[in-house]
C-alpha cells in the first residue's frame, strides 16, 4: 500500500458530517429564538390584586417553560373609564410594536383586558393564541371566543364570602362593601347586592361608590357597632381619584373601627380578617401550564379549564385577636397565619439553650453532689481503715510494751505493798511506831496515785481511738509518750536529749493518735539504735513560723538507706525482720488527717531525723 | 570472834518506790538495810563484815541484774541475792538460781517470801562466814606442822597402817607413831576422824602433796 488513505471512501463521509452540523446548527438557532408572550393587565402594573396574579403568572411560566421566553408588560388605561376613546391610540401603538415580531402568545389578566383584547382580535391579533386569566366567570364573554382563546376563571362566591362574616361575627348587622366608580366596580357592586341578597334580612349593606376616598375613610373611623367592611375594589372614587397598590387597603385598615373581610389571596396579609380565600397562585398555575400547552402547539379551544374556586379559608391570626374571633367559630379546616409566635416560638433557641444549661447545671451538681457523698463515705471508709490500722499497730506496740508496761505499774505497786506490810509491824509492835507508820501511809498515797496515773496514760494510749479532736500541748503529749518508753530507753542505755518548748500554741487534733505517731517514732529509733554506740535520742519542739509546731526525733541509729528515703512511708515498706510495715504509714497517714506533714532526712553524722509539722489551731482552715 | 551479829541487807533498785518500800518492810523487822540505786553504787559501798545479802531489781539502767551476779561471781564477791522483777520469767529464772540466787521474787512482792527469802539468804551468808573462819584457822594450824608432820598425816588420812606408813618413808613405827600425835595435837583434832574432815577441808587427802 502506498496512501494512507482512500480518497473515494473519506469525501461522502465528509459531506454527511457537514450535514450534520448544518442541520443541528439550525435547530440550535431554533431553539434559540425565544417565544414571546405578552401579558396585557387590566389597569396598571400596580392595581391589586391583579398586580399580584401577573407576578405570580410571570414567574410560573417561567418555572414551567421549557423554551426561553420573552415577557413583555403592557397596560390597559381604559378600563379605568368607561369611555372607548382612548383605546385606540393603544392600539394603534400595540400593532405597530407587533407588527414586525408577532407574538406567540397573549395572556390578558382580568376582565377588562380580555374585553379589550377580545374586542380589538380581528385588527389586531388575528391569529395570536390568547388566555384569558384572572377574570370572573361572569365577566368572559364566552360567546365571542374564537379557537384561538382559551380562559382561565376564577368564581367568586359572594354569599359564601358575606356569610362568612356573619359565621365569625354572628352579631354583625352592618356591612360596608368598598367599591369605587369604575366600570368594572359597578359591575361588581350590582353583583355582590344581587348575591347576597338573601342575608339582607340579617345584614343591612351600604356602598362606598358615592364617596370619595377621604370621606370613605372617615366613615370608616366611625362606623356604628356591629359593622364589617367588605373590601372588593377600590380603584377609582367617587372624586375621580385613582388608587394604585396596596396602600387604600393599608389606610382604610388604620382608621377602620371595624373588621374588614376580602376573599382574595392579594389581600391578606395584615389588613383583612380572612375567610374563604382565592389563592392567587392556584390561578397562575393554571394559566402558566395552559400557556405553555398552547406555546406547544395545542388549540387553545381545545384546553378547557374550570373555574378557579375559593381555596380552603383562611384567617389572619392577628385580626381575629382584635376583633375577638375565637378560633371556634371558623369554618372547618381554616388555617391560621400569623399566629403570635407563642414563648416557645419565639425564644426556642434561647429556651432550648437555658434548659440546656439548666439541665447541665442539675446534672452537675448532681455529679458533685454524689461525689461529695462518695468521697465522704470514702473519708469515712479511709478514717475507719486507718482507726482499724492505728489500733492494730497500738496492739501491736503494745504488745512490744507490755513487759515495760508491767514493769512500770508493778514498781508503785511493789512500794505500796511492801510499805503496807511494814507500816502493819510498826503497828503491831510493843511500842508502836506511828510516825512511821504515817510516813508510810503518806508514800502509799503517792506511790497510789502514781500507779493510777501510769494506768490512766496506757490506757488512752492503747484505747480505740475515737474521731474527737481537742487542743493539745504537743511537748506534753511528747512527755507522756516519753514516760512509757522511759524504761526502755534506760533498758537500752539510751541517752534522751529533750527540748521541748513550753507554752506552744495548740494543736487541734487527735491526742491518741498524735500520741502514737510519738511513739512509733521512738520506738522506731530506738529500734534503729540497738546495735550502735553511742545511742542517743534527741526530742525536739519549736514554732513553725506562725502557723505551726516543729517536732523533731532525731537518732544516733543505723539510719536509713537513702534509696529507701521516699518509699518509707508506703504502706507494706519495711526494712525489719518482724515489722508490718505499717508504723510509717499510720504516722503519715495520721499527721496528714492532721493537715500536716511528715519527713524523714539523714541525721547530721549519723541516724535519721523524722521531722513533723502540725498546723497550730489558729492556722487550720 | 564477835559475839555481836552483824547482818546488812542490801537493796538497789533504780526505782525510789521500791527501793524505799522495801527498805521500810525489812526496817520494820529490825534488819539494817542500806538501798541503793545502781549496781556502781553497790561496789563503792563498804561491805560489812558481818552476814549480808544484796536484793536486786533485774532491769536496771546499764548492766542488768543477772549481768551482775556474774561480774559479782568472777570476782570472788561471794554474797546471797535474791532477785526482784517486775516481770520475770522462766529462762530468767533457771538462770538466776543455777548461778545460785536465793530466790527470785516478782513484784509486787509477798512479805513473807520476802522475808524469808532474806532470812535463807542471811543465814547462807553467815554459814559460809562460819566455814570461811574455820578454814581459815585450819589452815592457820595446817602451817604449824612440820613437812614430815604433813607428810605423815597426809599418808594417814589416805588410809595407811602406821607401821605401813613407817615401811613407807623408812622410819620406825614408834616415830611413826610420835609424829602422828604432834598432828592431832597441832590440829587439834580430837579423833582420827576429825582429822580425816580436816584433811577434806584442806584438799590433801590424795591430794595437793601426793604428787
Amino acid at each position: 500500500m502506498t496512501t494512507w488513505f482512500d480518497i473515494r471512501r473519506i469525501c461522502p463521509a465528509a459531506g454527511f458530517v457537514l450535514f450534520l452540523l448544518t442541520t443541528f446548527a439550525y435547530a440550535a438557532a431554533a431553539a434559540a429564538e425565544p417565544k414571546r408572550v405578552m401579558l396585557l393587565h387590566s389597569f396598571g402594573r400596580d392595581f391589586k390584586p391583579w398586580s399580584e396574579y401577573a407576578k405570580s403568572i410571570r414567574a410560573e411560566l417561567d418555572r414551567q417553560s421549557p423554551w426561553r421566553l420573552d415577557i413583555t408588560d403592557h397596560s390597559l388605561v381604559s378600563a379605568r373609564s368607561s369611555d372607548e376613546d382612548p383605546e385606540a391610540p393603544f392600539v394603534e401603538y400595540l400593532r405597530a410594536l407587533f407588527a414586525k415580531q408577532p407574538l406567540d402568545l397573549i395572556v390578558s389578566i382580568g376582565a377588562p383586558a380580555a374585553a379589550f383584547v377580545q374586542r380589538h382580535r380581528q385588527r389586531l391579533f388575528t391569529n395570536t393564541p390568547m388566555v384569558f386569566t384572572a377574570v370572573e366567570q361572569r365577566r368572559v364573554q364566552y360567546s365571542t371566543l374564537t379557537p384561538n382563546d382559551a380562559v382561565v376563571a376564577v368564581w367568586i362566591n359572594y354569599f359564601a364570602a358575606i356569610e362568612n362574616i356573619l359565621r365569625v361575627l354572628p352579631d354583625t348587622k352592618n356591612v360596608i362593601v368598598v367599591v369605587g366608580t369604575s366600570p368594572i366596580e359597578k359591575f361588581w357592586k350590582e353583583a355582590i347586592g344581587r348575591e347576597s341578597e338573601p342575608l339582607s334580612n340579617r345584614i343591612r349593606f351600604s356602598w362606598t361608590d358615592h364617596l370619595s376616598f377621604d370621606e370613605l375613610l372617615k366613615e370608616a373611623a366611625t362606623l356604628p357597632p356591629q359593622s364589617a367592611i367588605f373590601w372588593e375594589l377600590m380603584i377609582i372614587d367617587a372624586a375621580g381619584v385613582v388608587h394604585e397598590g396596596g396602600t387604600p387597603l393599608t389606610r382604610l385598615h388604620a382608621v377602620a373601627n371595624a373588621p374588614i373581610f376580602s376573599y382574595d389571596e392579594s389581600f391578606f396579609g395584615r389588613e383583612i380578617v380572612g375567610g374563604p380565600i382565592l389563592m392567587v397562585a392556584d390561578t397562575s398555575r393554571q394559566t402558566a401550564s395552559v400557556a405553555i400547552r398552547i406555546l406547544g402547539g395545542e388549540k387553545p379551544s381545545d384546553i378547557h379549564m374550570p373555574p378557579v374556586q375559593f381555596a380552603r379559608p383562611m384567617f389572619d391570626w392577628r385580626e381575629m385577636q382584635r376583633w375577638g374571633i375565637s378560633e371556634s367559630r371558623l369554618p372547618p379546616g381554616s388555617e391560621i397565619f400569623f399566629r403570635d409566635p407563642t414563648a416557645w416560638e419565639r425564644y426556642r433557641k434561647e429556651i432550648l439553650a437555658i434548659c440546656a444549661v439548666l439541665l447541665a447545671q442539675i446534672a452537675l451538681i448532681s455529679w458533685l453532689i454524689h461525689e461529695n457523698r462518695r468521697r465522704n463515705r470514702a473519708e469515712v471508709l479511709a478514717r475507719n481503715s486507718i482507726s482499724e490500722l492505728t489500733h492494730m499497730n497500738r496492739v501491736a506496740t503494745a504488745g512490744e510494751l507490755s513487759a515495760s508496761i508491767a514493769h512500770e505499774v508493778n514498781q508503785p505497786l511493789t512500794g505500796i505493798v511492801a510499805r503496807a506490810s511494814a507500816a502493819r509491824r510498826w503497828l503491831a509492835a510493843e511500842k508502836p511506831d506511828l510516825g512511821k507508820v504515817r510516813v508510810a501511809l503518806d508514800q502509799i498515797e503517792t506511790a497510789g496515785h502514781r500507779a493510777s496515773e501510769i494506768i490512766t496514760n496506757v490506757k488512752s494510749m492503747f484505747q480505740r481511738d475515737t474521731q474527737d479532736r481537742s487542743e493539745i500541748d504537743v511537748s506534753k503529749l511528747i512527755w507522756t509518750v516519753m514516760d512509757l518508753v522511759y524504761i526502755d530507753l534506760r533498758k537500752h542505755q539510751i541517752e534522751l536529749k529533750t527540748e521541748l518548748r513550753d507554752q506552744l500554741p495548740p494543736v487541734f487534733g487527735n491526742r491518741i493518735q498524735l500520741q502514737q505517731v510519738i511513739l512509733n517514732l521512738v520506738m522506731n529509733a530506738m529500734d534503729a539504735m540497738r546495735s550502735v554506740q553511742p545511742r542517743v535520742l534527741s526530742i525536739k519542739t519549736a514554732l513553725n513560723g506562725g502557723d505551726g509546731v516543729h517536732i523533731s526525733i532525731a537518732d544516733t541509729g543505723i539510719g536509713i538507706d537513702p534509696s529507701n528515703l521516699d518509699q518509707i512511708f508506703k504502706p507494706l515498706f519495711t526494712t525489719k525482720e518482724h515489722g508490718m510495715g505499717m508504723g510509717l504509714s499510720i504516722c503519715r497517714s495520721i499527721v496528714e488527717s492532721h493537715n500536716g506533714r511528715i519527713s524523714v532526712s539523714a541525721g547530721q553524722e549519723r541516724g535519721s531525723i523524722f521531722q513533723l509539722i502540725l498546723p497550730t489551731k489558729g492556722a487550720e482552715t | 570472834m564477835h559475839s555481836k551479829v552483824e547482818q546488812i541487807v542490801y537493796i538497789v533498785d533504780d526505782d525510789a518506790d521500791v527501793r524505799d518500800g522495801v527498805c521500810a518492810l525489812l526496817q520494820s523487822v529490825g534488819l539494817e538495810v542500806v538501798a541503793l540505786s545502781s549496781t556502781m553504787e553497790f561496789l563503792a559501798h563498804k561491805r560489812s563484815e558481818g552476814a549480808s545479802c544484796l536484793i536486786l531489781d533485774v532491769r536496771l539502767p546499764g548492766l542488768s541484774g543477772l549481768d551482775f551476779q556474774t561480774e559479782l561471781a568472777k570476782a570472788r564477791l561471794d554474797i546471797p541475792i535474791i532477785f526482784i522483777t517486775g516481770h520475770g520469767d522462766i529462762p530468767m529464772t533457771v538462770k538466776a538460781m543455777k548461778a545460785g540466787a536465793v530466790e527470785f521474787l516478782t513484784k509486787p512482792l509477798r512479805e513473807q517470801d520476802l522475808l524469808d527469802a532474806v532470812r535463807v539468804a542471811l543465814e547462807r551468808d553467815r554459814a559460809r562466814h562460819e566455814l570461811q573462819k574455820q578454814t581459815l584457822s585450819l589452815w592457820s594450824r595446817y602451817e604449824a606442822l612440820s613437812d614430815r608432820e604433813r607428810q605423815i598425816m597426809s599418808l594417814v588420812c589416805e588410809g595407811l597402817m602406821n607401821k605401813q606408813v613407817a615401811a613407807e618413808i623408812g622410819l620406825s613405827e614408834v616415830t611413826v607413831k610420835v609424829h602422828r600425835h604432834n598432828v592431832m595435837k597441832k590440829l587439834d583434832a580430837r579423833s582420827f576422824a576429825d582429822l580425816v574432815r580436816m584433811a577434806d577441808a584442806l584438799r590433801i587427802r590424795g591430794g595437793i602433796n601426793k604428787a
